[in-house]
């Protein structure tokens, strides 16, 4: 009886994945929780997430300033004691800030919530916006910077941005050494005030729930009177320009961004488009992957990804190569991009990345904090369990034939956005 | 707190397997260690261990592609390389859990090189070592202070080589004779975890693993570091904005009753905002901007490091006097009673967060059955909760001192 190793093992398909829902809640004063209770660990994660980021401030840095510095001091309590009560509980916080969303979370074991909720409370409600501590965040933040533009993916993430969306548009503006300066401290209280207290939009709590979990949030949330979100819109423009080189000439390696302007999340064509981006760059084996790491050598990584946000969305392509094969390694995107358009895709490799696609899928439902960052997208784009299934349905059913279709309207070669940053070549 | 549960049980070829039950998922987890890393490279042959991780995913002996059915079967992997160990792992749902078996037996069994994906290979790792190394603001800093801190120790390399040129230089042979001496039955640990029984687990590891040839286990003979004496110091001009600064100790070793003291010393120093770099050097008088301590975790004695970037208005000198002082208070002054709670809190609710994770808890149950026992990775909070300040005070006081030291420092170009 030898074994013929030559012969995979049958294998099963991912039947179905169930999305558990969260259970909902409200405080006393309106404010939606939303519950994940799943989990062995005796831990806790609460998100306030607030329905305003980045692109809701005039000027640049606000939004980030304020997140960062909710931590930084309240009416009661200094920085540093603020901190010393919450690592003294092993605690920590952690602040997000995006495009259109912010968040403050807290990291906690159950047994000390009382005490390390009691501190999220204090600092998310009584926050002082200490000078110095502002003084102290804009110096850190210029010199961070100054060490970033030695590297080439930060030139050319920062460069896409503005290439795509326009250099003062909401999505597409990034910070400037000036902009730490022009931060004053009632950009913040303002932003604080107008944004994070009156507008608080939900609150996700993942992990193993207690007895007590809801009375102790309710106590800390669930006092103050709150105004139901509203989020701002935000327009998109064509792009000016098609191409663009940021040079730094020291560098070995030049970093590509290649993409173009899409949708977000709830466009009919973002899941077809997802799946085009799996094929082309989206897991090891993908096209690009295969072709300019795998067979020439050029990079230690390619990737192809949609970002979504909640106006509008992009494709975004991004490698670093060697200087020396810039030229050689755009071709071959630009060839593998083509391919799509002609070619269908092999009935073979579509369903490896089907598979494939299920199998992340299953993966980022499992435990309690990837549940958590799920619904968080979820609740940020208005979607709930039907999109999950319809994910799962067009995942299994799309054909090789509208995946041509969805490259050719959306991948021409003159609608895409190249660039770069390194050598000239 | 959680303890994770386990069986064991040992193959007549010598593969150790370990069984986690986790009912609560629907994926699991296979990982193999191998009981190889960059020490027991070649001196003149470095970056090896990595250089083959990578050859790994080449194709093996009857899997002409060892990604493809994998990700048909809905499966994802990855791979690292340290100075000790070599970690693969897959994950999948559990329904599929024989395709991670079959994938791995078989290229323990026997790789599939070619010289085409050896030559690819060699450049993916080149680009590698460029984009992490090279390429990046204090990216070779650690290809700088390891021939610093070691002299005949295999410390003195970093796992991605000491130079381009060895990588480039790896042959067929080289390969072939790494994999026969070091990819063993014997020289591995695999942990299942997840929704998986024991029995499934045994079954399945008799059929593929079982028929793969014992073979020896590599002895391994690495010669000790000698006590340092003197302070060492090596000062070099990049293109970075910023000056920075790395000093280096020599500390123990992983297994060494003393670890524990050495990783919370660091937690004191830089775990969390109230940590005491971070409050006095950075928020207080905005000597760095950032500024760390940190243990590498490597089996045979190794080095704890406090490493910072300077503030462009402050000199190289009042960074290093400053970080001297930190260290004064260490030595001469117990730290409170409430300080050392607090980091022991730390160290217990970063353990609770990091279990959530089903591949961590895997990793960890590899690593201590390398050490000789998975078992330890359910012990190691105890370890930590029986540090004394007195134990800090004298580790601090024994090894934090100038003819232990080894500096690096960076001056931005004028």
């Amino acid at each position: 009886m030898s074994l013929d190793r030559s012969i995979a093992p049958a294998f099963g398909k991912i039947e179905t994945i169930d999305l558990m829902e969260p259970k909902l809640f409200h405080l006393d004063n309106g404010l939606p929780v939303f519950v994940i209770d799943s989990g062995d660990q005796e831990v806790l994660k609460v998100e306030l997430v607030f329905p305003t980021g980045t692109a809701a401030s005039e000027k640049k840095l606000v939004a980030a300033a304020t997140a960062e510095l909710l931590t930084e001091g309240t009416s009661q309590h200094t920085a540093e004691e603020i901190a010393n009560a919450l690592d003294f509980y092993g605690a920590y916080f952690n602040s997000h800030v995006s495009h259109d969303e912010s968040s403050l979370e807290l990291y906690t074991l159950n047994k000390h919530l009382k005490n390390t909720i009691a501190t999220m409370a204090e600092v998310y409600s009584q926050p002082t916006f200490p000078e110095h501590e502002l003084e102290t965040f804009i110096l850190k933040g210029q010199q961070d910077m100054l060490v970033n533009e030695q590297k080439v993916s930060y030139l050319a993430a920062k460069a896409f941005n503005a290439t795509l969306f326009g250099k003062e548009h909401p999505y597409g503006r990034s910070a400037e050494q000036a902009d730490y300066e022009a931060l004053s401290r009632n950009d913040l209280t303002a932003f604080h005030q107008s944004r994070m207290l009156a507008q608080v939009a939900h609150i996700i709590v993942a992990g193993k729930l207690t007895d007590e979990t809801i009375s102790v949030l309710n106590e800390a949330f669930g006092q103050e009177k709150r105004v139901p979100n509203e989020r701002a819109s935000v327009d998109v423009n064509s792009p000016l320009e098609r191409k663009v080189h940021v040079e730094k000439s020291d560098a070995v390696q030049n970093a590509i961004r290649i993409g173009r302007i899409l949708f977000d999340r709830t466009h009919r064509d973002f899941v077809g488009m997802q799946i085009l981006c799996t094929v082309l760059g989206g897991y090891f084996g993908s096209r690009l992957m295969a072709n300019i790491r795998e067979d020439k050598g050029y990079t230690y990584g390619i990737g192809a990804g949609l970002v979504s946000l909640k106006h509008t969305g992009y494709l975004s392509i991004s490698t670093e190569v060697g200087s020396q094969v810039c030229k050689p390694a755009l071709d071959e995107i630009h060839l593998e991009i083509g391919k799509l358009r002609k070619e269908l895709i092999p009935t073979d490799e579509l369903e490896l990345v089907r598979n494939y696609m299920l199998g992340t899928i299953l993966k980022s439902v499992d435990g309690p904090f990837s549940l958590a960052s799920k619904w968080k997208t979820y609740l940020k784009h208005g979607m709930g369990t039907n999109d999950h299934y319809q994910l799962l349905h067009q995942i299994r059913t799309i054909t090789p034939e509208r995946l041509r279709d969805l490259a050719n309207q959306y991948l021409q070669q003159e609608d895409l956005i190249q660039v770069t940053s390194g050598k000239p070549f | 707190m959680g303890k994770i549960d386990f069986e064991r049980f040992e193959l007549k070829n010598g593969l150790k397997v370990i069984v986690h039950h986790d009912p609560s998922t629907p994926l699991a987890c296979l990982n193999i260690m191998y009981d190889v890393g960059s020490r027991d490279e070649n001196p003149e042959r470095t970056g090896f261990a990595h250089l083959f991780e990578h050859l790994m995913f080449g194709g093996s002996a009857n899997i002409p592609s060892y990604d493809g059915p994998l990700q048909l079967a809905g499966g994802q992997n990855n791979a690292f390389t340290s100075t000790d160990i070599t970690n693969y792992y897959i994950t999948l749902p559990a329904q599929n859990l024989e395709t991670a078996f079959w994938l791995e037996s078989d290229r323990m069994l026997n790789l599939a090189f070619t010289e085409k994906s050896l030559e690819v290979q060699r450049n993916v790792v080149i680009e590698e070592f460029r984009q992490r190394y090279l390429n990046q603001p204090y990216g070779d800093a650690w290809l700088l202070m390891r021939p610093l801190a070691f002299k005949t120790h295999p410390y003195n390399w970093a796992t991605i080589g000491k130079e381009e040129k060895h990588i480039a230089d790896a042959s067929m042979q080289d390969v072939k004779a790494f994999f026969n001496t070091h990819y063993l039955p014997k020289n591995a640990v695999m942990v299942v975890a997840g929704n998986v029984t024991t029995n499934e687990v045994r079954q399945l590891a008799e059929k593929w693993f079982g028929p793969i040839v014992k073979g020896e286990k590599p002895l391994r003979a690495l010669p000790k570091e000698p006590e340092q004496t003197e302070a060492r110091r090596l000062e070099v001009q990049r293109p970075v904005p910023l000056d920075a600064i790395y000093i280096s100790f020599h500390m123990c070793g992983k297994e060494d009753a003393d670890y524990q003291t050495w990783d919370l010393l660091s937690d004191i120093l830089s775990h969390g905002d109230s940590s005491r770099l971070k409050q006095r050097l950075v928020k207080k008088d905005r000597i760095f901007t950032s500024v760390n301590a940190f243990v590498m975790g490597e089996r045979d004695p190794s080095l704890f490091t406090i490493a910072g970037h300077i503030s462009q208005d402050r000199t190289v000198d009042e960074a290093e006097k400053a970080i001297w002082q930190m260290i004064e208070e260490l030595r001469s002054e117990l730290v409170s009673e409430l300080e050392l709670e607090k980091v022991k809190n730390q160290v217990e609710a970063s353990h609770e967060f990091s279990e959530m994770n089903l591949l961590n808890r895997a990793i960890g149950l590899a690593y201590h059955e390398l050490l000789g026992d998975a078992n330890g990775v359910n012990l190691e909070t105890e370890k930590y909760q029986n540090v004394t300040r007195e134990d800090i005070r004298r580790v601090a006081s024994e090894s934090l001192i100038a003819s232990n030291s080894n500096t690096l420092v960076y001056h931005k170009q004028p």
